[in-house]
Protein backbone atom coordinates (compact mmCIF):
# COMPACT_ATOMS: atom_id res chain seq x y z
CA UNK A 1 0.00 0.00 0.00
CA UNK A 2 1.38 3.37 -1.06
CA UNK A 3 0.04 6.88 0.59
CA UNK A 4 0.33 9.95 -0.63
CA UNK A 5 2.60 12.63 1.30
CA UNK A 6 0.79 13.73 4.49
CA UNK A 7 1.31 17.02 6.77
CA UNK A 8 3.30 14.16 9.10
CA UNK A 9 6.19 13.28 6.77
CA UNK A 10 6.85 16.30 6.03
CA UNK A 11 7.23 17.24 9.86
CA UNK A 12 9.42 14.36 9.83
CA UNK A 13 11.61 15.06 6.83
CA UNK A 14 12.09 18.70 8.97
CA UNK A 15 13.19 16.82 12.11
CA UNK A 16 15.10 14.50 10.00
CA UNK A 17 16.71 17.91 8.55
CA UNK A 18 17.20 19.12 12.53
CA UNK A 19 14.11 21.09 12.87
CA UNK A 20 13.49 20.73 16.65
CA UNK A 21 10.11 22.32 16.60
CA UNK A 22 8.81 19.79 14.09
CA UNK A 23 9.70 16.99 16.60
CA UNK A 24 8.00 18.71 18.90
CA UNK A 25 4.64 18.98 16.94
CA UNK A 26 5.31 14.73 16.15
CA UNK A 27 5.54 14.71 19.60
CA UNK A 28 2.70 16.56 20.43
CA UNK A 29 0.72 14.17 18.13
CA UNK A 30 1.50 10.95 18.53
CA UNK A 31 3.56 10.34 22.44
CA UNK A 32 0.29 9.82 24.18
CA UNK A 33 -1.18 7.83 22.09
CA UNK A 34 1.88 5.51 21.60
CA UNK A 35 2.36 5.49 25.47
CA UNK A 36 -0.80 4.10 25.90
CA UNK A 37 -0.14 1.87 23.83
CA UNK A 38 3.48 1.08 25.27
CA UNK A 39 1.44 0.18 28.22
CA UNK A 40 -0.28 -2.47 26.72
CA UNK A 41 2.55 -4.43 26.70
CA UNK A 42 5.04 -3.20 29.64
CA UNK A 43 3.13 -2.50 32.83
CA UNK A 44 5.52 -0.32 34.43
CA UNK A 45 4.82 3.15 33.45
CA UNK A 46 8.83 4.14 33.20
CA UNK A 47 9.43 1.70 31.03
CA UNK A 48 6.63 2.17 28.58
CA UNK A 49 8.18 5.68 28.48
CA UNK A 50 11.61 4.54 27.78
CA UNK A 51 10.12 2.22 24.78
CA UNK A 52 8.54 5.57 23.13
CA UNK A 53 11.39 7.55 23.83
CA UNK A 54 13.88 4.69 22.63
CA UNK A 55 11.47 4.49 19.62
CA UNK A 56 11.94 8.53 18.84
CA UNK A 57 15.57 8.35 18.45
CA UNK A 58 15.50 5.28 16.65
CA UNK A 59 13.56 7.58 14.53
CA UNK A 60 15.25 10.53 14.84
CA UNK A 61 18.59 8.98 13.85
CA UNK A 62 17.34 7.20 10.75
CA UNK A 63 17.43 3.12 12.26
CA UNK A 64 13.53 3.42 11.27
CA UNK A 65 13.42 4.47 7.65
CA UNK A 66 9.92 5.11 6.55
CA UNK A 67 9.33 3.77 3.34
CA UNK A 68 5.30 5.37 2.95
CA UNK A 69 4.14 1.51 2.87
CA UNK A 70 1.73 2.29 5.43
CA UNK A 71 0.21 5.34 6.84
CA UNK A 72 2.65 7.44 9.14
CA UNK A 73 0.80 6.46 12.06
CA UNK A 74 1.10 2.82 11.73
CA UNK A 75 4.98 2.88 10.40
CA UNK A 76 4.78 4.62 14.15
CA UNK A 77 2.77 2.04 16.16
CA UNK A 78 4.38 -1.28 15.01
CA UNK A 79 7.77 0.34 15.60
CA UNK A 80 6.65 0.90 18.99
CA UNK A 81 5.10 -2.85 19.08
CA UNK A 82 8.34 -4.51 17.96
CA UNK A 83 10.58 -2.29 20.72
CA UNK A 84 7.76 -3.07 23.69
CA UNK A 85 7.86 -7.06 22.55
CA UNK A 86 11.03 -7.35 23.19
CA UNK A 87 10.85 -5.55 26.20
CA UNK A 88 8.43 -7.57 27.21
CA UNK A 89 10.03 -10.35 26.01
CA UNK A 90 13.19 -9.84 28.59
CA UNK A 91 10.49 -9.40 31.45
CA UNK A 92 9.04 -13.01 30.14
CA UNK A 93 6.31 -11.65 29.18
CA UNK A 94 5.48 -13.17 26.08
CA UNK A 95 2.02 -12.14 24.13
CA UNK A 96 0.60 -14.72 22.59
CA UNK A 97 -1.77 -13.42 19.60
CA UNK A 98 -2.56 -16.94 18.19
CA UNK A 99 -6.32 -17.65 19.23
CA UNK A 100 -8.17 -20.48 20.92
CA UNK A 101 -11.37 -21.34 22.41
CA UNK A 102 -11.07 -19.82 25.65
CA UNK A 103 -14.44 -20.67 26.38
CA UNK A 104 -15.47 -16.99 26.42
CA UNK A 105 -18.98 -17.41 23.87
CA UNK A 106 -20.70 -16.77 26.60
CA UNK A 107 -22.56 -20.61 25.57
CA UNK A 108 -24.10 -20.56 29.07
CA UNK A 109 -26.53 -17.30 28.01
CA UNK A 110 -28.39 -19.49 25.31
CA UNK A 111 -30.67 -22.36 24.70
CA UNK A 112 -28.98 -25.61 23.02
CA UNK A 113 -30.76 -23.96 20.13
CA UNK A 114 -29.16 -20.34 20.14
CA UNK A 115 -32.29 -18.53 21.60
CA UNK A 116 -31.06 -16.03 24.58
CA UNK A 117 -32.26 -17.62 27.41
CA UNK A 118 -33.10 -14.17 29.36
CA UNK A 119 -32.60 -10.50 28.16
CA UNK A 120 -29.65 -8.58 29.49
CA UNK A 121 -31.01 -6.52 32.23
CA UNK A 122 -31.03 -2.62 31.65
CA UNK A 123 -28.37 -0.42 32.41
CA UNK A 124 -29.23 1.91 35.26
CA UNK A 125 -27.64 4.93 32.92
CA UNK A 126 -28.76 6.61 29.55
CA UNK A 127 -26.48 6.52 26.47
CA UNK A 128 -25.40 9.86 27.17
CA UNK A 129 -24.42 9.80 30.91
CA UNK A 130 -22.41 6.75 30.08
CA UNK A 131 -20.53 8.91 27.89
CA UNK A 132 -19.97 12.15 30.05
CA UNK A 133 -20.03 10.52 33.53
CA UNK A 134 -16.32 10.20 35.06
CA UNK A 135 -17.16 6.96 36.97
CA UNK A 136 -18.06 5.16 33.83
CA UNK A 137 -14.89 6.20 32.41
CA UNK A 138 -12.72 4.52 35.25
CA UNK A 139 -15.22 1.47 34.37
CA UNK A 140 -14.01 1.14 31.17
CA UNK A 141 -10.35 1.82 32.27
CA UNK A 142 -10.54 -1.29 34.67
CA UNK A 143 -11.81 -2.90 32.20
CA UNK A 144 -9.33 -2.96 30.08
CA UNK A 145 -6.67 -3.51 32.56
CA UNK A 146 -8.44 -6.99 33.47
CA UNK A 147 -9.10 -7.87 29.52
CA UNK A 148 -5.87 -10.59 28.17
CA UNK A 149 -2.68 -8.82 27.03
CA UNK A 150 -3.80 -9.95 23.32
CA UNK A 151 -7.35 -8.83 23.81
CA UNK A 152 -6.15 -5.70 25.46
CA UNK A 153 -3.72 -4.49 22.49
CA UNK A 154 -5.93 -5.14 19.72
CA UNK A 155 -9.20 -3.15 21.37
CA UNK A 156 -6.69 -0.35 22.32
CA UNK A 157 -5.45 -0.50 18.44
CA UNK A 158 -9.00 -0.45 16.76
CA UNK A 159 -11.31 1.09 19.27
CA UNK A 160 -8.95 3.33 21.31
CA UNK A 161 -6.64 4.61 18.98
CA UNK A 162 -9.06 3.82 15.97
CA UNK A 163 -6.42 2.39 13.25
CA UNK A 164 -8.12 -0.41 11.00
CA UNK A 165 -8.54 -3.98 10.73
CA UNK A 166 -5.22 -4.25 8.36
CA UNK A 167 -3.61 -1.64 9.71
CA UNK A 168 -3.82 -3.52 13.24
CA UNK A 169 -2.56 -6.62 11.54
CA UNK A 170 0.47 -4.79 10.26
CA UNK A 171 1.44 -3.57 13.57
CA UNK A 172 1.42 -6.22 15.28
CA UNK A 173 1.95 -9.02 12.37
CA UNK A 174 -1.49 -11.24 13.30
CA UNK A 175 -3.64 -12.32 10.92
CA UNK A 176 -7.29 -11.28 9.64
CA UNK A 177 -9.04 -14.01 11.65
CA UNK A 178 -7.16 -13.47 14.92
CA UNK A 179 -7.09 -9.89 14.84
CA UNK A 180 -11.07 -9.95 14.77
CA UNK A 181 -11.34 -12.90 17.31
CA UNK A 182 -9.43 -10.86 19.87
CA UNK A 183 -11.22 -7.46 19.27
CA UNK A 184 -14.85 -9.53 19.40
CA UNK A 185 -13.69 -11.25 23.11
CA UNK A 186 -12.49 -8.07 24.02
CA UNK A 187 -15.37 -5.76 23.38
CA UNK A 188 -17.61 -8.65 24.43
CA UNK A 189 -15.87 -8.61 27.77
CA UNK A 190 -15.54 -5.20 28.13
CA UNK A 191 -19.46 -5.07 27.57
CA UNK A 192 -20.06 -7.59 30.21
CA UNK A 193 -17.67 -5.99 33.16
CA UNK A 194 -19.65 -2.71 32.91
CA UNK A 195 -22.84 -4.75 33.15
CA UNK A 196 -22.15 -6.23 35.89
CA UNK A 197 -21.34 -2.52 37.18
CA UNK A 198 -24.35 -0.82 35.44
CA UNK A 199 -26.84 -3.22 35.93
CA UNK B 1 -33.19 -17.35 10.75
CA UNK B 2 -30.09 -15.93 12.46
CA UNK B 3 -30.32 -17.16 16.32
CA UNK B 4 -29.64 -14.68 19.05
CA UNK B 5 -26.28 -16.66 19.34
CA UNK B 6 -25.32 -15.81 15.79
CA UNK B 7 -26.18 -12.22 16.53
CA UNK B 8 -24.09 -11.66 19.67
CA UNK B 9 -21.09 -13.74 17.59
CA UNK B 10 -21.73 -11.53 14.52
CA UNK B 11 -21.85 -8.38 16.93
CA UNK B 12 -18.90 -6.81 16.93
CA UNK B 13 -18.01 -7.42 12.83
CA UNK B 14 -21.42 -5.93 12.76
CA UNK B 15 -20.61 -2.72 14.30
CA UNK B 16 -17.48 -2.32 12.12
CA UNK B 17 -19.91 -2.32 9.30
CA UNK B 18 -17.76 -5.48 8.39
CA UNK B 19 -20.16 -7.94 6.76
CA UNK B 20 -21.98 -8.38 3.33
CA UNK B 21 -25.17 -6.43 2.86
CA UNK B 22 -27.18 -9.97 3.39
CA UNK B 23 -26.11 -10.72 6.90
CA UNK B 24 -26.37 -7.03 7.67
CA UNK B 25 -30.23 -7.06 6.58
CA UNK B 26 -30.92 -10.37 8.88
CA UNK B 27 -29.12 -8.88 11.78
CA UNK B 28 -31.28 -5.94 11.62
CA UNK B 29 -34.29 -8.04 11.08
CA UNK B 30 -33.39 -9.86 14.16
CA UNK B 31 -32.65 -7.11 16.45
CA UNK B 32 -36.09 -5.43 15.32
CA UNK B 33 -37.69 -8.39 16.41
CA UNK B 34 -36.07 -9.53 19.45
CA UNK B 35 -35.54 -7.44 22.19
CA UNK B 36 -32.83 -9.04 24.24
CA UNK B 37 -30.26 -9.09 21.37
CA UNK B 38 -31.52 -5.19 21.03
CA UNK B 39 -30.50 -4.43 24.08
CA UNK B 40 -27.41 -6.31 23.95
CA UNK B 41 -26.55 -4.30 20.48
CA UNK B 42 -27.36 -1.10 22.12
CA UNK B 43 -25.36 -2.22 25.55
CA UNK B 44 -22.38 -3.02 22.62
CA UNK B 45 -22.46 0.13 20.89
CA UNK B 46 -22.19 1.96 24.13
CA UNK B 47 -19.28 0.19 24.71
CA UNK B 48 -17.71 1.14 21.66
CA UNK B 49 -18.17 4.48 21.88
CA UNK B 50 -17.15 4.59 25.23
CA UNK B 51 -13.70 3.06 24.17
CA UNK B 52 -13.35 5.38 21.25
CA UNK B 53 -13.99 8.56 23.31
CA UNK B 54 -10.71 7.45 25.57
CA UNK B 55 -8.55 8.14 22.67
CA UNK B 56 -10.03 11.76 22.10
CA UNK B 57 -9.35 12.30 25.99
CA UNK B 58 -5.68 11.97 25.65
CA UNK B 59 -3.43 14.25 27.35
CA UNK B 60 -0.57 15.84 25.65
CA UNK B 61 3.21 15.62 26.89
CA UNK B 62 4.77 19.05 26.97
CA UNK B 63 6.97 20.00 24.70
CA UNK B 64 10.31 20.29 27.35
CA UNK B 65 10.07 16.51 26.83
CA UNK B 66 9.90 16.36 23.20
CA UNK B 67 12.52 18.59 23.15
CA UNK B 68 14.80 16.43 25.59
CA UNK B 69 14.17 13.26 23.62
CA UNK B 70 15.42 15.30 20.18
CA UNK B 71 18.34 16.28 22.12
CA UNK B 72 19.57 12.77 23.27
CA UNK B 73 18.61 11.68 20.02
CA UNK B 74 21.66 13.79 19.66
CA UNK B 75 24.43 13.13 21.64
CA UNK B 76 25.39 9.30 21.22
Amino acid sequence: MTTSTSPEDLLLDRALAGDESAFVELVDLYHAPLLRFARTFVRQPAQAEDVVQDAWVGVLRGLERFERRSSFKTWLFRIVANRARTRAVREQRYVQFEVNDDGSDASGNFTPEGKLKAPPREWQMTPERLLLSVETRALVDKALEQLPDNQRIVVTLRDIEGLDAADVCNVLGITETNQRVLLHRGRTRVRAALASALE
Amino acid sequence: MLSCRDVANQCSDYLNKDLPLRTRLAIRLHLWMCMGCNRYYDQMRSTLRMLRKLGREETKVSADRAREIFRSSRNS
